[in-house]
């Protein structure tokens, strides 16, 4: 019974082994035991050959391009050009966090990046304007998760990959659901600055003081103008543009901005190189995985398992939600996308599910998972970040989670969300 | 515990001289792989002249690149696991679980290793697509990856089996204990 692999995968999974040595472990004691040995250097073969890929190269190079940004102090720029436009309203400076989020979200793929990079920044700033100190980071962490929505994103390069769908229509199908986010996030941040009289963040900006904000941001926010326009434009490869972002930050943080120096080079790129080796290592696991998960016909058992519960797509859906946000609150979005893309994406493009739309539901799902207590990658960064305990802001982050998990339902349940955008680009058909 | 202690250091001592050669030559690695890229989007759309080797060189660098720092990622402790359970288990016997977690993933890494070495060897009857050159050498990535990953394991297990052992043996091998999960993904 190879499909045995399964459970022992999620056993060794749950007593702590790393998911690298999970993915390869279970199947491969199933083999094994199932007198299947000359499979084995199978799994070896779509491990190297799932590593030995093109498109995959975007990761380090994303994650590097970030990282410079990051270091160039382009964050500070972000977020002064935030104020200046929003700054001014009740709860000012909550709403400049979260639009610095979304604008961050643009130029790197990573929500620890955004929470750290503008939480060093804005919690401080919000504490010394008379917010609550877990206020100020809840909210850091609940606009963090928006890093990996709105495109690029390292976790929609690696869905593409595992799952074979396009990954300039992932990022395209992204754009909404990333900018619904922070909207809903802002909509809880006025009711609540109404009720509880948040303070204002000081003047309202003239139109020439938003022209000098502007004038200071628009090297860095041309950024996910380049990347996008260059992907969706058909001009670039997603890997061509990664490239380019990384000579774009370079250039950016190195000459014009002068925040990097040439010999802080070698670090960085060593930071991007450490990072992006785990994530390969697991994405070659994941594929030696897929390979016994479809040699075991587990996908289809567990399909026609599933079906005996309801053969309503959205009764499903709404279960398969249910899932993968428990999933999330355990394991990072990366590796949970990697571990059941596989199984989930298969059940439920054949019940009619668009493949695009059901990346989506997964990504910003996992992704919200970020934040949510007991294991919420963000939530420790935010708590390292601003020196407040994790169980405070898991408590002062309920309301925002609560307006996530309702965007992931209209994600979930109204399709055009995402996939207007990339329809409208012509990367996938209209239904006919 | 000196019986333990003395090979462990040593080990200590390659393990750390092995990943500052990784870092030292995988920034190198991080660096011709977008060049490469960089110069075939210049030869694509500046001169309209794609050449066939950039995208075949860069995927080669980029496997060197990872099996350079894996070690020293899974040293610092970046592999992913769902560490809850042992936040409630008795600490004899979660360290006991780590122990036999850290065997399993020897043994795993011994396959890969094995593997690995095989498809290196495989690998000196076929040439690159674009470039003149033996994958092997390409392949040769691979068993040096997981090489490398089983010196980090021993290492992490002998920590293990010496806490287990001797309540002070941190304190005598000079190591602190672990960072948080948020400190590592800041770094």
């Amino acid at each position: 019974m190879l499909i045995l692999f399964l459970p022992l995968f999620l056993i060794v999974l749950l007593i702590g082994m790393p998911v690298f040595f999970a993915t390869l472990f279970a199947p491969g004691f199933m083999l094994l035991w199932e007198g299947m040995d000359r499979d084995l250097p199978l799994l070896f073969r779509n491990i190297y050959n799932g590593i030995d890929s093109f498109p995959l190269m975007a990761i380090p190079f994303f994650m590097l391009a970030g990282e410079l940004m990051n270091r160039g102090g382009i964050t500070f720029r972000l977020v002064d050009f935030s104020q200046a436009f929003i700054g001014h309203v009740r709860g000012g400076l909550a709403h400049v966090n979260i639009m610095s989020s979304m604008l961050f979200a643009g130029l790197s793929g990573s929500a620890v990046a955004d929470t750290s990079a503008i939480g060093s920044m804005m919690i401080p700033a919000m504490e010394k304007n008379g917010y609550k100190r877990k206020f100020a980071a809840a909210i850091t962490a609940a606009s963090s998760v928006i890093g990996p929505i709105i495109p690029p994103s390292g976790i929609m390069i690696i869905y593409a990959y595992t799952m074979e769908v396009s990954v300039a229509s992932l990022f395209a199908a992204g754009i909404v659901p990333g900018v619904l986010m922070g909207l809903s996030l802002m909509v809880i941040t006025a009711i609540m600055a109404k009720r509880y009289d948040f303070p204002k963040a000081g003047h309202k900006y003239s139109w020439p003081e938003r022209a000098g904000a502007t004038k200071k941001a628009i090297l860095p926010l041309l950024t996910p103008v380049i990347i996008l326009g260059g992907i969706l434009g058909g001009i670039f490869t997603p890997t061509e543009a990664s490239a380019v972002a990384v000579a774009y930050a370079l250039i950016l943080s190195v000459w014009v901005f002068k925040s990097v120096k040439l010999t802080d080079l070698p670090q960085v790129f060593v930071r991007s190189a450490m990072g992006s080796a785990v994530v390969l290592l697991l994405v070659g696991s994941a594929m030696a995985f897929k390979t016994v998960v479809s040699l075991s016909q587990s996908a289809q058992m567990l399909a026609e398992w599933m079906l005996t519960l309801s053969d309503n797509a959205y009764i499903l859906l709404f279960l398969i939600n249910i899932m993968l946000f428990i999933v999330g609150m355990f394991l990072d979005a990366g590796p949970a996308i990697i571990i059941l893309g596989p199984i989930l994406a298969p059940i439920f493009t054949s019940i009619g599910v668009d493949p695009v739309h059901f990346a989506m539901i997964m990504s910003v799902n996992l992704t919200v998972g970020l934040a949510t207590p007991p294991m919420g990658l963000v939530l420790f960064v935010a708590s390292s970040v601003s020196g407040e305990r994790v169980e405070s802001i898991a408590k002062a982050i309920l309301p925002f989670l609560a307006a996530e998990i309702a965007v992931i339902l209209l994600i979930t349940f109204v399709p055009e969300i995402s996939l207007t955008v990339p329809r409208l680009l012509g990367l996938m058909p209209w239904p006919a | 515990m000196n019986a333990l202690l003395l090979p462990l250091k040593a080990l200590m001592y390659v393990n750390t001289a092995i990943a500052r050669v990784g870092k030292s030559l995988a920034w190198v690695c991080v660096t011709l792989m977008v060049s490469s890229i960089l110069f075939q989007v210049v030869m694509r759309y500046v001169f309209n002249n794609a050449q066939p080797w950039p995208e075949e060189v860069a995927r080669a660098f980029m496997i060197w690149m990872m099996a350079l720092v894996a070690a020293a990622a899974y040293r610092e402790g970046s592999f992913v696991a769902i560490e809850m359970l042992h936040d409630f288990l008795p600490r004899v016997a979660s360290a006991l679980l780590k122990l036999a977690l850290y065997i399993a993933a020897l043994i795993i890494l011994y396959y890969l290793f094995t593997m690995g070495l095989e498809f290196f060897q495989r690998g000196f009857r076929t040439r690159a697509a674009s470039f003149n050159l033996q994958l092997a050498w390409v392949y040769l990535a691979m068993p040096v990856c997981f090489g490398t990953m089983i010196l980090v394991n021993i290492e992490l297990l002998l920590i293990e089996a010496g806490n287990l052992l001797f309540r002070d043996f941190n304190d005598r091998l000079g190591i602190k204990p672990k960072h948080g999960r948020a400190q590592l993904a800041m770094e």
